[in-house]
């Protein structure tokens, strides 16, 4: 199991230090640029933040306009993706040290392998789109699942309805953790793990979202025999203004209760963003205010 | 934003602050970040980044800063 995942990541790897290396014209690399025959920057203003084309391409299902899919079987090579990042590492951290009885400053320095991630995605047949995804975390880190979704195409005329089934990241386009420029990590959560189902669609300059999946809640009530419901539900509706994005999103997130007379709490979020760019600049800014209450379940 | 014309070098920065009320903290509680990185894209799906970044809060928590010289290739 070690030697494969050293092969299936130093291979990979050694391929695309070379041909960083090597000159050769900038496109065709990944699995969407590798099926089109288009340059990667077709859909990214920076590899990974997608630009207004790939935000839509995402939304249509994978599909350039107008394209119904195909299944994989049809295509020339199996639809599959790696993504990987190591680096070097050197952080300080300045904490009060009761032992000493004052704050000191300590530091250290570390090689990590960030992640490793695999992806198939694409189309499974005409109007139904697909993605599965795993990674490893850390040279010794376990695999985990990521993303497990199908998604029907065009449910309503051009893509104005469209049903997603499975585990999905639960985001706004243009404000997706796994597609940040930075390394570290938002502060703030502003990708959501989600697992259950999605309405979701275009017209005109509007988006839409409407989603219901499972809490996770591991505790309820003494009496509760059911605890992982399709209890959570969220929204978001994005319009776009000639190119500038602006998004309301609500998300009702049901948690573990903090007393044993209730079921659970429910955090209720609510977020403006908006995306505005021009040229060679982006700038995206996001509130979100949240509430909590306890509900009480009979 | 990108630093040249050929889109080789982008530069991100970031702040963001959270507020976090009693119900999701001990204490009320400020947590704020920031976030600078320079990027050298080697070709569209390989870069080069140098970050670095602070996190801190308002109740005498831990602060923290770390920088990382990484690579990040997508294939």
């Amino acid at each position: 199991m070690r030697l494969l995942r050293m092969i299936l990541l130093v291979a990979p790897l050694l391929t695309l230090v070379i041909q960083g290396i090597l000159p050769r014209p900038s496109n065709g690399l990944p699995l969407f640029a590798r099926k089109y025959g288009v340059a990667c920057t077709t859909c990214h203003m920076a590899f990974p933040r997608l630009n207004s084309f790939g935000m839509a391409f995402r939304q249509n299902g994978y599909r350039m306009p107008a394209a119904k899919g195909t299944s994989p079987w049809e295509d020339k090579e199996f639809p599959l993706s790696l993504v990987a990042s190591v680096g070097v590492d050197y952080f300080s951290t300045d904490a009060f040290d009761s032992a000493a009885g004052k704050r000191q400053t300590t530091s250290a320095s570390e090689f990590v392998q960030n992640t490793v991630e695999f992806h198939t995605a694409g189309t499974l047949a005409p109007e139904i789109t697909f993605h599965f995804d795993n990674n490893f975390e850390g040279v010794d880190g376990p695999l985990n699942s990521g993303m497990a979704f199908v998604m029907f195409d065009d449910v309503a005329k051009d893509g104005a309805l469209n049903v997603k089934l499975g585990i999905y990241d639960q985001e706004i386009p243009y404000l997706s953790d796994s597609r940040r420029t930075t390394w570290s990590h938002y502060l703030s959560p502003v990708t959501l793990g989600a697992e259950g189902f999605e309405l979701n669609g275009t017209k005109s300059a509007w988006t839409y979202a409407l989603g219901l999946g499972n809490s996770s809640r591991t505790q309820g009530k003494s009496t509760d025999r059911s605890l992982n419901r399709l209890e959570n539900t969220y929204a978001w509706l994005m319009r776009d203004f000639k190119g500038q994005l602006v998004t309301a999103r609500v998300v009702l997130d049901r948690q573990d209760p903090r007393d044993t007379t209730t079921s659970s709490s429910l955090h209720t979020q609510a977020e403006l963003s908006a995306y505005l760019n021009h040229g060679r600049w982006v700038l995206r800014s996001s509130t979100r205010p949240m509430k909590r209450c306890s509900i009480p379940r009979t | 934003m990108f630093l040249d014309k050929d889109s080789k070098w982008l530069l991100t920065a970031r702040y963001e602050q959270r507020q976090l009320p009693k119900f999701m903290s001990l204490v009320k509680e400020t947590d704020q970040s920031i976030v600078g990185g320079v990027n050298w894209y080697a070709n569209p799906n390989a870069r080069l980044g140098l970050e670095w970044s602070h996190v801190s809060d308002d109740i005498d928590g831990p602060k923290t800063n770390e920088v990382q010289a990484y690579v990040h290739l997508g294939y």
